[in-house]
């Protein structure tokens, strides 16, 4: 039995050999008969004779395999038959030929006749009965259906239907019904087949269905089965979101639970609204192509083969008459035509004419007025039109409603009017019209903060400040108390001489730009002359700058740390000795210092002052700590001041702690740590 | 005249031979594709560029193209998608514990964190919210992107092959690791030519960031052309002077004697050409013609001086300052307008390894304003239904910490499984977000989208097939993509 099913199996294949053998020896026969020939009269016999042995083949196999049973009772019996017909027909034919009575010659070719017309039938139905009645006339396998309105569509019939239809009724029909199962109606579709039901609606993605499609291939219960064209991860999608719907035949989508699973594959079904209508247009020779790029014209298919046209004459100064006319004897191919920024637009309304197809274009920042958009009135595919930069005004509107097709608009920046636009709206409910951008997108952009031109904050007599911005025209307002200048504060065009110590804040004004941040700056006036400077130690050779004279050149540093005028120790605290001009009253110290944590330099832990008149004996005035740094300081100048009472003093010393060592949270946690100075000012 | 060419033919020394032969037989073929059809004789009888707009390789588009010019806002250095656009809160959970073996599936590292013997993860310092329609988490550190959050795709799931900045931006620009192939920009205008015969098709603007503003520097072979004809390769515009070097007549001579000149230099070169067949000679006199064009051209593109305040305010206050990024997104606009068809921006500056909440938040900051004005001033002109924008880097950065992780402090190492981009534009569906990585930001789970998926979807855009874009050089067809590459279809209109 096993041997016998598996050669019943080869009768889709064995069935083709008769038709081909037989057709072969019509050919031959009919050759004979053209060409007046003996040549075949040897080989037409053999061709019969082993036409006839496969068609036995053929109906012993088809014979077993219709025992297998799952197939339409009517068709098979029609399939048998027809092929049983066909096996004695070719036999009597067979004999008709090798026969020597001439009353079995003369039934010859009608035989012959006969036997090729049940050829055509007989494979007509084993083809119905393996396709089903309808594979032959219907069509539009591949093309999937759309909808105008997604959320109105019938669910079952739209998405559902054509799939079993493509890969599942094809066995699953009433003439087949494998597995007794028919796929053809949604009753049919409940009832199910050998296995039961194919819904579990509890468990939406655990029914028979599904389960089949989600077996192995090689598994023999795979559907669809092996060599047959698979189900696809969209499909399956669709499939599962319909069961989880309850199998719903008459559902609408909008009606339909859990939608975002499937949403995408969804869209697809909605009409493209883009796409472009089939125009009848003339052809485009190649050679005439050439000759419009010849004319310095920028003319391109839409894509190989296709015979619409795009033209781009944006930002073109001038057009040449004879181009003029050559655009327009392709004019019904163009469908877009970019004439962005052109200088000629007096010509644009003849141009137009020409270009009865268009579906964009483009005008934008030229010299158009309602009159030239007069052509548009005859486009019916105009979708697209850019009128941004240009003078047009509410006569546009007319115009506008009257295209069909419009879908985008673009008027930004045009004389158009918002009356204008909300009529044109109200008319054209769907029409995309971009009028500008809305206020609260960019409207809060501000000036960045002013800079200062200086980086030097400390001086002697006077200074001047310069601010600088990158907004032109822009005006300076500032205070020197500390308090947040406003456009009441002092005005400077863009600099002023500062005379004393001031904490500097300032804001840059420009029209339509308003105020901006504040930038705030410590100016320190230094009184005390100092003479000059010693270190204790000498600093480290890179960072060494001008040696202690860096500290009282009244030239400040920058975060470039590297510059020159800082003093730099790693490891090692900073002790120097200032010698002033003459015995002067002290009662206050500045220390500039740098911080840059990721490369290895904090604040001071402690600084310390000491005075004295003869340069042996010094008190100790001062001392001041400070807070360990944060993981999230940043790279940053400071100054710090220590304030005593008021002493005569002619020398100064200062001593200014490190930390030594990088906190634990640096990371590179007890390396050695540097401390920077650059500048100590005497008050 | 078919004489003329086989007398010429057999007056080719031994020498000449020698030297074609040295310049390869490939340059037979080339001779024939640009000779003929690139090349005309114009009433003077001077060899100039043919005027025809577009002059590219292809005859015409394999499909119809969504749009006409790419925008590409390059963010070099590799930007952070857990800060800015991959919101894992479980990494804020599990902050300080190790990454799991489980997770990493033995990754490579570069050799900066390869010596770490943990990997503690680190969530976003930044807080993220929900936008637009479709509810995309943005951080807060991008407020005016998460503002048109609407108008762009998010792709989460890019991933790349690269580990290593050079590699991984060669890898992106021109389809392979290794240098030497062209990049896209060159690759588009071989194939499709130029719409503004007075502005080179590949334009390139380059802006340091704050962040780090020593970051890694850019090769020049970035925007190279590779195997194909110097034409073809980027042209850099800088924010100084002389926007493009060497393009100003030097004192004394004006423009009619500099034509007179390039008219005498371009007969010799002619000779030289007839002589030798070397196609970089013809590449050369053509290059001289798009130089004198370019002298007014140039000047004209750069003068922004006269676009309106409220323009700068869009872009924000840095595009008034020449050769930041803002300002270069403005140009870009401009370049768009005349035409360029590819124009490549690279902001430098995202490589961030330590410190990093304060470095990308001042170089979010320089990039985030720009880049959502440009799409939206693109948008208001009607330019961007076809101007594809991409932003995006080399790769992404690590859910771990590199180097010790503080309270407030931490660092993030290359990471090349996955990473963010956003494109914006003609064809592209707007408001969606593509793609899903894993709960710890390592690994894709939904939609990867590889780099030639991405190089191939560009192209596809612009009506070219990626598979049929080929260059034959050492006896191979080259492409853009390699071998490899799918139309990333789902995010497509």
């Amino acid at each position: 039995m096993f041997l016998a099913i598996n050669i019943a199996r080869f009768h889709p294949l064995f069935v083709h050999l008769p038709i081909g053998v037989l057709i072969f020896a019509a050919l031959l026969e009919f050759l004979k008969w053209k060409q007046k020939t003996n040549a075949f009269d040897a080989t037409i016999p053999v061709a019969l004779g082993f036409g006839l042995l496969s068609a036995l083949f053929a109906g012993a196999s088809g014979w077993l395999l219709s025992t297998e049973g799952g197939y339409d009772e009517q068709a098979l019996w029609q399939h048998k038959w027809s092929g049983i017909g066909l096996m004695v027909l070719s036999a009597l034919l067979y004999f008709a030929k090798v026969s020597k009575r001439s009353a079995f010659q003369k039934a010859y070719l009608p035989l012959f006749s006969l036997v090729l017309l049940l050829l055509g039938i007989t494979g007509h139905f084993g083809g119905n009965l393996t396709h089903g009645s309808d594979y032959l006339f219907s069509t539009n396998q591949d093309t999937a259906p759309t909808v105008v309105d997604l959320e109105k569509a019938a669910v079952f019939p739209t998405m559902i239907e054509p799939i079993l239809k493509a890969k599942c009724m094809s066995c699953h029909n009433p003439g087949k019904a494998k597995g007794d199962l028919v796929m053809t109606t949604p009753q049919a579709l409940l009832v199910g087949g050998k296995t039961g039901s194919l819904f579990d609606f509890e468990s939406p993605a655990k029914s028979e269905l599904l389960r089949r499609v989600h077996l192995p291939l090689t598994d023999k219960k795979h559907m669809p089965p092996k060599g047959k064209i698979q189900l696809t991860e969209e499909e399956i999608s669709l499939l599962l979101w319909w069961i989880e719907n309850r199998a719903c035949t008459d559902c609408l989508v909008e009606t339909m639970k859990n939608r975002a699973s499937v949403e995408s594959i969804l869209a697809k079904y909605q009409v493209s609204t883009e796409t472009i209508p089939t125009l009848d247009v003339p052809v485009i020779a190649a050679t005439s192509l050439v000759e419009l790029k010849a004319k310095g014209l920028k003319v391109n298919r839409l894509s190989a083969e296709s015979n619409l046209l795009i033209v781009n004459l944006s930002n073109q100064k001038q057009i040449d008459p004879s181009a003029v006319k050559a655009l327009k004897k392709v004019g019904e191919n163009v469908v877009e035509l970019n004439l962005a920024n052109a200088s000629f637009s007096d010509i644009f309304p003849s141009l137009l004419s020409a270009m009865p197809h268009l579906q964009k274009l483009q005008v934008q920042r030229t010299e158009i007025n309602a009159a030239t958009l007069k052509p548009l009135g005859k486009m019916e595919y105009l979708s697209s039109l850019n009128v941004y930069g240009t003078n047009l005004t509410d006569e546009a509107v007319e115009i506008l409603e009257a295209l069909p097709a419009l879908k985008k608009l673009y008027c930004w920046d045009t004389k158009m009017t918002a009356t204008g636009i909300a009529a044109l709206q109200k008319t054209k409910p769907t029409l995309d019209i971009n009028y500008g951008l809305s206020e609260d997108l960019f409207g809060d952009s501000k000036l960045n903060p002013p800079t200062l031109a200086t980086t030097a904050r400390i001086f002697t007599d006077s200074m001047v400040i310069k601010f600088n911005t990158n907004v032109k025209n822009a005006r300076f307002f500032y205070t020197l108390d500390g308090t947040e200048p406003d456009t009441t504060s002092l005005l400077a065009k863009d600099s002023f001489y500062l005379k004393k110590s001031a904490i500097l804040k300032v804001i840059a004004v420009a029209k339509s730009w308003g105020k901006s941040p504040v930038t705030t700056a410590n100016f320190l006036q230094a009184r005390i002359n100092v003479k000059s400077a010693k270190l204790a130690k000498a600093p480290h050779s890179s960072y060494a700058g001008k040696g202690a004279k860096s500290l009282i050149d009244l030239e400040n540093g920058t975060l470039a740390f590297s510059a020159g005028n800082w003093i730099g120790y790693q490891g090692e605290n900073l002790t120097t000795t200032l010698r002033l001009e003459a015995v002067d009253r002290v009662e206050k110290v500045f220390v500039s210092s740098l911080a840059a944590p990721n490369s290895w330099i904090f604040f001071p832990k402690q600084i310390k002052v000491w005075t004295s008149m003869d340069g042996k004996q010094y008190d100790l005035k001062a001392t001041q700590n400070y807070s360990p740094p944060q993981a999230t300081d940043q790279a940053a100048i400071q100054y710090f001041d220590l304030n005593f009472p008021p002493t005569m003093a002619k020398f100064v010393k200062v001593k200014v702690f490190s930390l030594l060592k990088n906190p634990i949270w640096h990371p590179a946690p007890g390396e050695a740590c540097w401390i920077f100075v650059d500048e100590i000012l005497l008050q | 005249m078919k004489k003329i060419i086989e007398k010429r033919a057999l007056k080719l020394n031994r020498r000449a031979f020698l030297s074609k032969s040295a310049v390869g037989l490939g340059s037979a073929a080339l001779a024939s594709l640009f000779g003929m059809s690139f090349f005309s004789k114009n009433k003077k009888g001077i060899i100039t560029e043919n005027a025809g707009g577009a002059n590219g390789i292809l005859d015409a588009l394999h499909h119809p193209a969504k749009v006409k010019r790419v925008i590409y806002l390059f963010q070099s250095g590799g930007p952070s998608q857990l800060e800015l656009f991959d919101y894992k809160p479980l990494l804020n959970k599990r902050r300080g514990e190790d990454l799991p073996e489980s997770i990493r599936k033995g990754q490579r590292l570069t050799g900066m964190t390869a010596g770490q013997d943990r990997f503690p993860l680190v969530g976003s310092f930044a807080n993220f919210k929900q936008h637009g329609q479709h509810g995309a988490w943005i951080s807060d550190l991008l407020p005016y992107t998460a503002k048109i959050a609407d108008e762009i795709c998010i792709v989460k799931s890019m991933h790349t092959e690269a580990i290593n900045h050079d590699p991984a931006i060669t890898f992106f620009q021109t389809g392979s690791q290794q240098p030497g192939r062209p990049s896209i920009g060159s690759w588009l205008s071989y194939g499709l030519g130029s719409e503004n015969e007075n502005l080179p098709a590949f334009s390139v603007l380059l802006s340091r960031g704050t962040g780090r503003p020593d970051g890694q520097p850019l090769y020049s072979r970035l925007w190279g052309n590779g195997f194909l004809h110097s034409l073809h390769q980027g042209v850099p515009f800088r924010s100084a002077k002389d926007p493009v070097l060497y393009l100003n007549d030097p004192a004394g001579i004006d423009r009619a004697s500099r034509r007179r000149m390039l008219d005498k230099l371009s007969e010799l070169n002619t000779k030289h050409f007839e002589d030798f067949g070397d196609p970089e000679i013809e590449s050369r006199i053509a290059q001289y013609e798009m130089a004198y064009r370019m002298q007014t051209s140039v000047p004209e593109l750069m003068d922004i001086e006269k676009e309106p305040d409220h323009i700068y305010k869009m872009y924000g206050p840095d595009s008034m300052t020449p050769g930041t990024f803002a300002a270069n997104c403005l140009l870009a606009r401009r370049m768009a307008e005349k035409g360029v068809r590819f124009i490549q921006l690279y902001h430098m500056g995202w490589d961030q390894h330590d410190n990093l909440p304060k470095a990308i938040e001042k170089q979010a900051k320089d990039v985030d304003q720009a880049s959502a004005a440009l799409v939206m001033d693109l948008k208001q002109r009607g330019l961007l239904e076809d101007t594809l924008v991409v932003w995006g880097g080399e790769f992404g950065r690590t859910n771990y910490s590199q180097g010790i992780l503080t309270d407030t402090n931490y660092g993030r190492d290359h990471h090349p499984r996955c990473f963010t981009i956003w494109l914006a534009g003609g064809g592209v569906k707007p408001g969606l977000v593509y793609g899903e990585t894993d709960e710890f930001g390592y690994n894709i789970t939904k939609n990867p989208a590889h780099v030639h998926d991405f190089q191939a979807t560009l192209l596809h855009q612009l009506g070219i097939d990626h598979e049929r874009l080929t260059y034959k050089y050492q006896g191979r067809r080259f492409r853009l993509t390699d071998v490899e590459g799918h139309v990333m279809k789902d995010i497509l209109v």
